[in-house]
């Protein structure tokens, strides 16, 4: 029995051998942009640990009672006052605050963390009333006796009571020394409340 | 039959190739935006430390000169005060100081070289004690943290921070 090319049903392997030549061709390309993609997730999360552990580590210092990390290092004149450079380590502990500076490992790479504390001396400027001529015209508030432009304090400025805090998180984004290396970069300020 | 089936494979191609072409711009367009997203979230928490250290500074001056704070407030909004007499002049000199006003320059790898405005905008008494002025209340300060990130995009974002007063003593409690 002869059958004619018209009448074949199936297909030969070489049209599927060619069938999946294509098909991993076409899939090629999609590995690779799934794999960009994985380390791309891998490259972000190393970030957002570094990101993480360095507000972890301003909140916990931000918690320590003003001027306890200043009176570490002497605590004289307006700073600045550094911890942790160099990947020197430094710790310090009160009650349930621990506070780690330094290298830090987080995982399988390695934080360099510093913090940088320095005074802010401050002038605050206000209007001030009169409060004797706020008892004789106590409904009229443009009668108090307005001062307008006041300093406190009136001479020089107020300093030791106010502190920047610049914290610097450094790693690499393989490894302790491989990859890139990556900064991150958190500023907050700290005003002395408790004893006021 | 062979005529039937011309061209079926020119289609499949076709389907298959728009397919793939879908799955690539789908996929350009979520590495486009993810991006962004992570950079937000490091954004954020820079801009809630900034803000958080300012408004310690306007508590700071509330706690040091809390008469005058109250006295200003009081010429702005003290319902024993007839509204045509009332006036905030005093208030906004007690918050548009110019020592709560912060520019950060602050220059790291993943967020680039921005220049963060911080300012103190508000600072609102909220009295929780009735029919009186004397008693607990309740101390809103906001600021305002304005900038440009790196895709040239100006933001404005607003941290506020509730501070419960014991009028008598104005020590504030955390």
């Amino acid at each position: 029995m002869i059958y004619s090319r018209l009448h074949r049903k199936g297909v030969t392997l070489t049209e599927i051998m060619l069938a999946l030549f294509i098909l991993s061709a076409a899939f090629l390309p999609i590995i690779g942009v799934m794999s960009t993609g994985i380390r791309g997730t891998q490259k972000d999360e190393t970030i957002l640990r570094g990101v993480q552990l360095a507000q972890k580590t301003l909140n916990t210092a931000l918690q320590l009672p003003f001027g306890d990390l200043v009176a570490n290092r002497g605590g004289g004149g307006n700073g600045p006052w550094t911890f942790g450079s160099a990947g020197a380590e430094f710790r310090y502990a009160t009650g349930s605050t621990e506070l780690c500076l330094g290298k830090v490992l987080e995982g399988t790479l390695e934080y360099t963390l510093v913090l940088e504390i320095s005074d802010v001396p401050f002038i605050f400027n206000l209007s001030v009333h009169n409060p004797m001529a706020r008892n004789n015209a106590s409904d009229s508030p443009a009668l108090w006796g307005w001062q307008t432009n006041v300093k406190v304090p009136r001479v020089g400025e107020q300093s030791g009571l106010y502190h920047r805090y610049a914290l610097t998180a450094n790693w690499f984004d393989r490894g302790a020394t491989e990859g890139t290396q990556r900064t991150y970069r958190l500023v907050s300020y700290k005003a002395r409340l408790q004893e006021l | 039959m062979k005529v039937r089936r011309r061209g079926t494979a020119v289609v499949i191609a076709l389907v298959f190739g728009m397919l793939l072409l879908q799955m690539g711009i789908v996929y350009i367009n979520i590495l486009r935006s993810s991006k962004p997203q992570t950079s937000r979230i490091d954004e954020r928490s820079r801009v809630e430390f900034l803000a958080n250290g300012l408004i310690e500074l306007a508590l700071l001056k509330f706690r040091f000169l809390p008469t005058d704070f109250y006295a200003s407030y009081d010429a702005a909004f003290s319902p024993a005060i007839p509204v045509s007499n009332r006036n905030n002049a005093y208030l906004r000199s007690f918050i548009e100081d110019p020592v709560f006003t912060v520019h950060e320059q602050v220059e790291d790898s993943l967020l680039g070289n921005v220049v963060y405005n911080a300012q103190i905008s508000d600072m609102i008494l909220h009295t929780v004690a009735t029919s009186t002025w004397w008693g607990v209340q309740a101390l809103e300060i906001r600021a305002t943290v304005t900038f440009t990130s790196p895709e040239a995009e100006n933001i404005s974002r607003t941290v506020t921070k509730v501070y419960r007063i014991d009028r008598t003593s104005t020590a504030p409690v955390n």
